[in-house]
């Protein structure tokens, strides 16, 4: 008999087993007493007849509990529970209106970051052959030359493109204006597997010297400067680029063609390679990606990749050090464009769904409060035979629904808020924006509404048990037990650790922002002005020319009023991307096989360094004066140069040997570079990286195309002044990037700043949704006592101790819920370390206000119902039960 | 009304509450007589066609008749108007299909 009690209380449902129980065993008892009379085979088949009746039964009233019984079936049912869903949440504004915003704004924030990820990382490139596409060694800037012998060498792509960018001038169709064209060898669009819609791609032929000068159109640069006239092929326009002042359209590009380069691609231009030149300058630095042959897969690029640049070493060790050649790598396509901004968007990904727990952890609390007050009208429906499942099927409903319109809502902030951010946050955007894709969305509901039947889950279950007397007995609108109490307390302690995590991660975020920016850029950045100018090349042909433009535009440039020091660089300081070369400082041993020391180059013109701002520790800046006859060359290096190659004396007057002298091994090394000055450490990278040697050069020396001019005044200069000063030189010449000095010495914070934003604003979201979860449980818990609070009143108990006594219990467990979240805030910021700058992840200056800080939050959110409530009238609160 | 089929075992339940109220016990006693012992029905199966009559109000418990109070712990059923009504259907419907049976000449197999 024991047995059968056993059976039956583990196949049965509880109901069914505490309603029917006790009537099956005495039934079964009577059975096996019959049984036993007849002889020992009928009993011990009867045994086995109860067993298998009590499972087939269980089975029964099981699947009885979760399918309908009574009122309606299956889908028919369904809908009925949505309609009544729907008319209950209408009657109820009040909780509707919390939970629905309350999942908004998690949804909202987290829709938003979706269209992000579902625009970056999960939209599949449209090109053709976009599973078969590999950009080989990402690294490296790809001369032409380096291109053709790629593709005649490499046996494992088909064949081998060279892309690259510039900014050409199109003065035709309308005012001039400056585009961005995309400067690639004829076969690009072949290995991508795009074709125009208009006219024809580029041929090899069109790559060949002295081919008649081409260009591809943009779809959206034709529709909108050539009217998306077809008649626009064959045209000649005037665009410019590598000695061409005019091209012909040979085709139009698809409108869905994303460009590689980007969305604002214009335009595009074959580059010319001669067959015959073998130079490795790396003067047309271009990214190179390849088609996979067939049978190829990454891995067997990969390994060709490596092994050909080991092999370009061989033949070129001057130009290829085994630092570079160490990073030869191929990567898909796809993988090699997000590659930078996959992390950011992950991370941001979870701090979004830290969010919406804390949403979820608020909606269950509201449904547990909700339905805690309803549990006499679901008990009284379960005692009709209403059916567990039945019920719980009716708030799961109203739920999903309420996930619904929550859902909803949020996809709407989400649309407001784009605007915004995309504003102040661009660089987490991609060029094309964030789209809101239909994908988007649909995922977007789908979460919101799971989240929602989730976190109703719990208090549903809670709520369809139905042990209807202690329901129909109790006090309007109870939880009947301790147990709903302490769910709601930890959902609300879970929600505060959660937000505590956010607001931690974003304090630690904001103080290594504010550490970086402490950092000393080695320049002054107020007072100043930077922009870019490039040589046109149809105009300035050779290297002469390229000279004194710079020259006669530096001196327009000083003329301008408020000018103080002017002077151009190659490259500003605290940008990513170095210019590296190798140097054999005079009196370095350099060991056999051993590593040839680079240095980081700068080609500069007299005034730049007064221009920047920069501090001149020995010696002077170079003049145009020095050495103009001389072979040798003058430069200045900084202090990290002058350290590691000098030590011992000064730099000034020391050199660098020549390259080709060092490779031959002949024993006279002949001087290349004298040094003139040595400067105080300016930042070239980031704040956030060790400044290395650096080596500073007469423009007049090395002319590239493409300068920045940096300009400081005493009073402020009207740019307008700066880039009419350029184009009275040249009128035709583009002027681009204007901005502070200030802005480029924010540039190295650029990162760390948009995460800082990010979490600063998740946290707030995770802040507020959890103080509302505070103040909601906190206010449900002291409403039920309200008769209490009344009693001791009247019995002469005083407000204020009440008060406090009540919000101690509060505080504590918001105390607990927010030390509950510092080590998770830890284990978040041991995985940020590489971003955090100058601060650890427990750091105490920043742990301490933000802890308390939340701690005061939270409390302000328990003070104000709990105040509310010892306020009360104890006649009102007597009779309102 | 559409062909619904009522399950056997509430049919039988209903059967045996024809001739008057009973708990339980006496309902599969009935029930096993009748079939000459050939149909006898466990404790859920019993209990769980009881629990499903009385749920679409077919039958419904009653306190126990005159003469029988000692067994506190038994719950007597009765059939009621709707069940009786429900039960009239059901044997309509057999009837239906035996007289098809019949027709067709399908001899019955087994038992009666």
């Amino acid at each position: 008999m024991i047995v059968y009690r056993l059976l039956l209380a583990l196949a049965l449902p509880p109901a069914f087993r505490r309603e029917w129980g006790s009537a099956m065993t005495a039934e079964a008892r009577a059975q096996l007493t019959e049984a036993r009379g007849k002889g020992i085979t009928r009993l011990l088949l009867r045994a086995g007849a109860l067993a298998v009746d009590a499972l087939r039964t269980g089975a029964r009233e099981w699947s009885d509990e979760f399918t309908m019984t009574s009122e309606g079936t299956g889908m028919r049912g369904w809908v009925q529970d949505l309609k009544v869903g729907m008319r209950r949440l209408a009657r109820a504004p009040g909780f509707t209106a919390v939970a629905a915003t309350t999942l908004a704004l998690a949804i909202g924030v987290n829709a938003l970051i979706f269209a992000l990820v579902d625009s970056v990382l999960l939209r599949s490139l449209p090109y053709a052959n976009a599973d078969r596409v590999v950009a080989l060694w990402t690294t490296e800037n790809w001369s032409r030359e380096m291109v053709a012998l790629a593709g005649d060498e490499l046996r494992s792509v088909e064949s081998v493109a060279g892309h690259g960018g510039a900014n050409l001038w199109l003065s035709e169709a309308g005012a001039p204006t400056m585009l961005f064209v995309s400067q690639v060898t004829p076969n690009l669009h072949e290995v991508l597997g795009v074709r125009p819609v208009q006219g024809r791609g580029f041929t090899t032929e069109d790559g060949l010297p002295g081919a008649e000068a081409v260009t591809l159109l943009s779809h959206r640069i034709w529709t909108e400067r050539f009217g998306g006239d077809p008649e626009v092929i064959g045209r000649s326009i005037a665009l410019g680029g590598e000695g061409e002042p005019r091209r012909t359209v040979v085709g139009v590009m698809p409108t869905d063609y994303l460009p590689l380069g980007g969305a604002s691609v214009a335009a595009w231009i074959p580059v010319v390679t001669d067959p015959a030149a073998e130079s490795y300058d790396g003067s047309y630095f271009m990214g190179a990606v390849g088609l996979a042959a067939p049978g190829s897969d990454l891995a067997a690029v990969r390994a060709e990749v490596r092994e050909w640049a080991d092999r370009m070493q061989e033949r070129n060790p001057g130009w290829f050090d085994s630092e570079r050649v160490a990073r030869a790598d191929a990567l898909m396509l796809g993988d090699s464009l997000v590659a930078d901004r996959r992390t950011p968007l992950l991370i941001a990904l979870a701090g979004v769904a830290l969010v919406l727990l804390v949403a979820c952890a608020n909606l269950a609390n509201l449904v547990l409060a909700r339905t805690g007050s309803r549990e006499r009208e679901l008990s009284v429906r379960t005692a009709l035979g209403s059916g567990r499942g039945r019920t719980i099927r009716l708030v799961l409903a109203e739920n999903a629904l309420l996930g619904l319109l929550g859902g909803a809502l949020g996809l709407i902030l989400a649309l407001g808020l784009r605007g915004a951010v995309i504003r102040w946050v661009p660089a987490l955007f991609p060029p094309e924006g964030a789209e809101v894709s239909a994908r988007v969305v649909a995922f977007t509901l789908a979460l919101s509404m799971a989240a929602a039947t989730l976190a109703a889950l719990v208090p549903a279950l809670r709520a369809s048990r139905g042990s209807p007397a202690p329901g129909l007995s109790g006090a309007r609108g109870t939880l009947s037990d301790r147990g709903g109490a302490r769910l709601q307390g930890s959902l609300v302690a879970a929600q505060l650790a959660l937000a505590t995590v956010l607001v931690i991660t974003a304090g630690l975020l904001g103080r290594s922002l504010a550490e970086l920016a402490a950092v000393d850029p080695g320049f002054r950045a107020e007072n100043g002005l930077a922009f870019t100018v490039t040589a046109p090349a149809d105009v300035y042909p050779d290297d002469e020319s390229v000279v004194r433009f710079f020259q006669e535009v530096r001196r327009a440039l000083i003329d301008v009023p408020g000018v103080e020091h002017t002077g151009f660089v190659s490259r500003l300081p605290m940008a990513s991307g170095m210019s590296r070369i190798t140097a054999y400082p005079e009196g370095v041993e350099i060991p056999e096989g051993g590593k040839v020391p680079e240095v980081d180059h700068r080609l500069v013109t007299p005034g730049y360094f007064a221009a920047i701002g920069a501090t001149m520790r020995e010696g002077r800046p170079p003049t145009d004066a020095d050495d103009i006859e001389s072979e040798v060359v003058v430069g200045v290096v900084n202090r990290a140069a002058a350290e590691r190659f000098w030590p011992d004396g000064s730099a000034v007057g020391r050199h660098f040997m020549g390259r080709r002298q060092a490779e031959s091994g002949s024993g006279g090394l002949s001087p290349w570079l004298r040094v003139v000055g040595v400067v105080e450490d300016i930042r070239e990278g980031g704040p956030d990286r060790p400044v290395g040697p650096a080596l500073y050069i007469l423009h007049r020396d090395w002319p590239w195309r493409t300068m920045s001019a940096v300009i400081r005044s005493r009073a402020g200069v009207d740019p307008e002044g700066l880039e009419a000063a350029v184009w009275s030189v040249n009128p035709a010449v583009p002027v681009m990037g204007m901005r502070t000095l200030a802005h480029v010495a924010a540039q190295g914070r650029q990162r760390v700043r948009v995460m800082a934003i990010l979490a600063t604003a998740l946290g707030g979201v995770a802040l507020l949704i959890g103080s509302l979860g505070v103040y909601g449980v906190v206010s449900y818990a002291v409403g039920r006592r309200r008769a209490e609070f009344g009693v001791r009143v009247a019995l002469g108990a005083d407000r204020r101790t009440l008060e406090r006594s009540e919000l101690l219990r509060a505080g504590r467990l918001v105390v607990f819920g927010v030390l509950l979240g510092v080590p998770g805030a830890w284990a978040v910021g041991r995985g940020l370390e590489s971003v955090f700058f100058g601060v650890t992840p427990m750091a105490p200056s920043v742990l301490l206000p933000v802890v308390s800080a939340l701690t005061v939050v939270g409390l302000l959110a328990a003070w104000v119902p709990v105040r509310r409530a010892t306020r009360v009238d104890p006649v009102e609160a007597l009779r309102a039960d | 009304m559409a062909d619904d089929v009522l399950p056997p075992a509430e049919f039988r339940v209903l059967l045996a509450l024809l001739d008057g109220p009973k708990h339980g016990h006496g309902i599969r006693i009935d029930v096993r007589e009748r079939t000459g012992g050939r149909v006898d029905m466990g404790p859920g199966t019993l209990y769980g066609a009881i629990k499903r009559l009385a749920r679409r109000g077919w039958i419904a418990e009653v306190p126990a008749p005159e003469g029988e109070e000692g067994d506190e712990r038994r719950r007597y059923y009765e059939m009621t108007e709707p069940g009786r009504e429900a039960a009239g259907h059901e044997a309509a419907r057999m009837d239906e299909l035996l007289g098809i049976a019949r027709a067709k000449r399908l001899r019955p197999v087994g038992g009666g």
